[in-house]
């Protein structure tokens, strides 16, 4: 995939999101604040997704999956006892453990177009079921959330303000989310990961455990898919089945794509692309996915490296 | 709660005509994969394509017939379009890049039938002569579900037909095992590849209308039916036909039954026994032969 970036680059990005809201009001409407944010909790469940898909090289079609079980632990915890966000992430990653290692452990049983299918199966399981356990989830209608707080329970703890506290209350969260995928794939971890990747059989005539490694990766995109969920249902204030939906596993997949896998920069910068793409062309047409269908299947004809792939491409000549 | 025999039928007939209909639309799915090496995302638009195109034909001419005709004509011309212009510079590259091509192009289906029929649910008027339900052992049946039953079983039959008796079959057959050695027998694999994915396309189209007076018409159908046939091929191990027919048995007896007993959420089931397969024997039921 060959994209490198150096350190400093992602971190130059980083420094402009802080500072972006700054220009809210003046040079932009706050509209754009809000966006931002979604871009950026959108962002951390692709950083999650690049490991598995990216670097492990298992492509997955029920990332969704792991949106919807974070935003419906959010939900189960506030219904029941509390709004602060510390025992929401906490649920919210129980929920991703026991998720990520159930449908895991049947879906690395598997490789390329069997895993895509079988995500998307799975992801789909969990989408009826929201859908159709009425009683707990709301159904169709989804939950509708109190606002989230943050801070100690029951010491002290406040109403995280809208739009510019959940601003970098997410930026917190994507730089951390960032570094710690760095770190992964940095470490010996990563590059077994990779090899994985280029060649399977290799890896596991070394010695190597292929499938608990695979589980592991699958893991860490569960934990970053769950947290990047609970951020998005407590920023939205409600949960639907929407977020189960497959065509939010479609979206996640074709960021990922279109913005270049395996270089943990491409997927964000594919997510902040369609979904600004998304906002302009919405106003104008609701099937505004027959566009970025269109692109995406052009990228996969003359571009399957994405739009980091390019780049590098054109820096090489 | 009792369960009368009654019941038991309906619900075995029921998966049957569910079974069918899966076998008409996993069986062009595998046979398009067994011999293109392409999954195709796809076939569930195509499936879907088929439903409404034969709802708006059978409203303009105010024939079902007519538009269970034409429909499957009009997909196969799609069918040709996507072959030819995206997935023929695609051969050759892993089978992942197949899937997300046509992943994009299902996008791309369904977001044009949203366009142009918007969200709306629509119902297909059955034919007067098959409205209304027939009686037998008992149980009284809609005439029109029982078509679809027969209406398939003879798909399938002529399918099998088509394959095993004549010289295109055995083309298809032969390709499927070995591409060089068909090529080196004077036969165009390209030419060979296009009518296998449009009369997959077809296949799935025919299915489509078919079934559109008994399920309606309505957006989520393409998404609905090509995780079915997944499910299918999963169970019954991918490339085989045979394998494809089994698991759509058992997949419609599976989501019967689901519905009986799982009552709220019957499709439950079926992840259940996917769940199984994959567990104890994850290359399907009927393996592939080496």
């Amino acid at each position: 995939m060959g994209f490198e970036m150096s350190r400093k680059q992602p971190l130059l990005v980083l420094l402009v999101l802080a500072l972006f809201p700054i220009g809210a009001n003046t040079l932009y409407s706050d509209f754009y604040v809000d966006l931002v944010t979604k871009m950026m909790i959108f962002g951390i469940a692709l950083l999650g997704y690049d490991i598995i898909a990216g670097y492990t090289g298992l492509v997955s079609l029920g990332h969704a999956m792991f949106f919807g079980i974070g935003g419906y632990c959010a939900a189960l915890v506030m219904k029941t006892y509390s709004t602060n966000l510390f025992p929401i992430l906490g649920l919210a990653l129980v929920g991703g453990l026991i998720g990520g290692l159930v449908v895991g452990y049947l879906s690395i049983q598997t490789k390329g177009i069997f895993f895509v299918f079988l995500t998307l199966a799975f992801a789909q399981f969990f989408y009826l079921a929201a859908f159709n356990l009425t009683t707990i989830t709301g159904g169709d209608n989804g939950i509708t959330l109190p606002k989230v707080t943050f801070g100690f329970p029951g010491i002290w703890a406040f109403q995280v303000p809208r739009p510019y506290g959940f601003f970098y209350l997410t930026l917190g969260f994507l730089i951390l989310s960032y570094l710690g995928c760095h770190r992964v794939i940095s470490s010996p971890f990563g590059r077994l990961l990779v090899a994985i990747r280029e060649n399977e059989e290799r890896v596991s005539f070394l010695g190597f455990n292929v499938k608990m490694l695979k589980i592991k990766a699958f893991m860490i995109s569960a934990f970053l898919g769950v947290i990047a969920g609970a951020l998005f249902s407590t920023y939205q204030d409600f949960v639907s089945p929407g977020m189960l939906h497959w065509t939010i596993s479609g979206d996640f997949m074709l960021m990922s794509i279109l913005g270049g896998m395996g270089t943990l920069v491409g997927p964000v910068l594919g997510g902040f692309i369609i979904l600004y793409i998304g906002d302009l062309l919405s106003s104008w047409t609701e099937n505004w996915m027959i566009f970025i269908g269109s692109f995406f299947v052009l990228a996969i004809i003359f571009a399957p490296q994405g739009i980091l792939g390019l780049l590098s491409r054109m820096k090489r000549k | 709660m009792e369960i009368h025999f009654s019941t038991i039928l309906t619900s075995m007939l029921h998966g049957l005509i569910l079974g069918m209909v899966l076998v008409i639309v996993a069986g062009g799915l595998t046979i398009i994969f067994g011999m293109l090496d392409v999954l195709n995302f796809a076939h569930g638009s195509l499936y879907m394509l088929g439903g409404y195109c034969g709802y708006t034909l059978a409203t303009w001419t105010g024939s079902f017939w007519l538009a269970l005709l034409i429909a499957p004509l009009i997909v196969g011309g799609i069918g040709f379009i996507i072959e030819y212009f995206s997935l023929r510079p695609l051969y050759g590259r892993p089978p992942l890049h197949h899937l997300l091509l046509t992943f994009g192009i299902s996008l791309i289906v369904l977001n044009a039938i949203k366009f142009i029929w918007g969200n709306d649910i629509y119902t297909v008027s059955i034919p007067s002569f098959l409205s209304g339900a027939t009686s037998f052992l008992g149980i009284s049946y809609p005439t029109y579900h029982l078509f679809v039953l027969f209406f398939s079983i003879g798909m399938a039959i002529l399918l099998w037909l088509l394959i095993s008796k004549t010289r295109y079959g055995v083309a298809v057959r032969a390709g499927t095992e070995d591409i060089e050695t068909l090529e080196a027998n004077g036969i165009d694999s390209r030419k060979l590849f296009t009518a296998v994915f449009v009369v997959g396309s077809a296949l799935a189209a025919i299915a489509g209308a078919a079934v559109a007076p008994m399920r309606t018409v309505y957006p989520q159908m393409g998404i609905d039916i090509i995780i079915d046939a997944f499910i299918v091929v999963v169970i019954g191990g991918l490339g085989s036909i045979r394998g494809a027919v089994l698991g759509s048995l058992l997949l419609g007896q599976a989501v019967q039954f689901g519905a009986v007993f799982l009552t709220g959420f019957a499709d439950a089931a079926m992840y259940i026994v996917m769940a199984a397969i994959l567990l104890l024997k994850p290359s399907g039921l009927v393996a592939e032969t080496e």
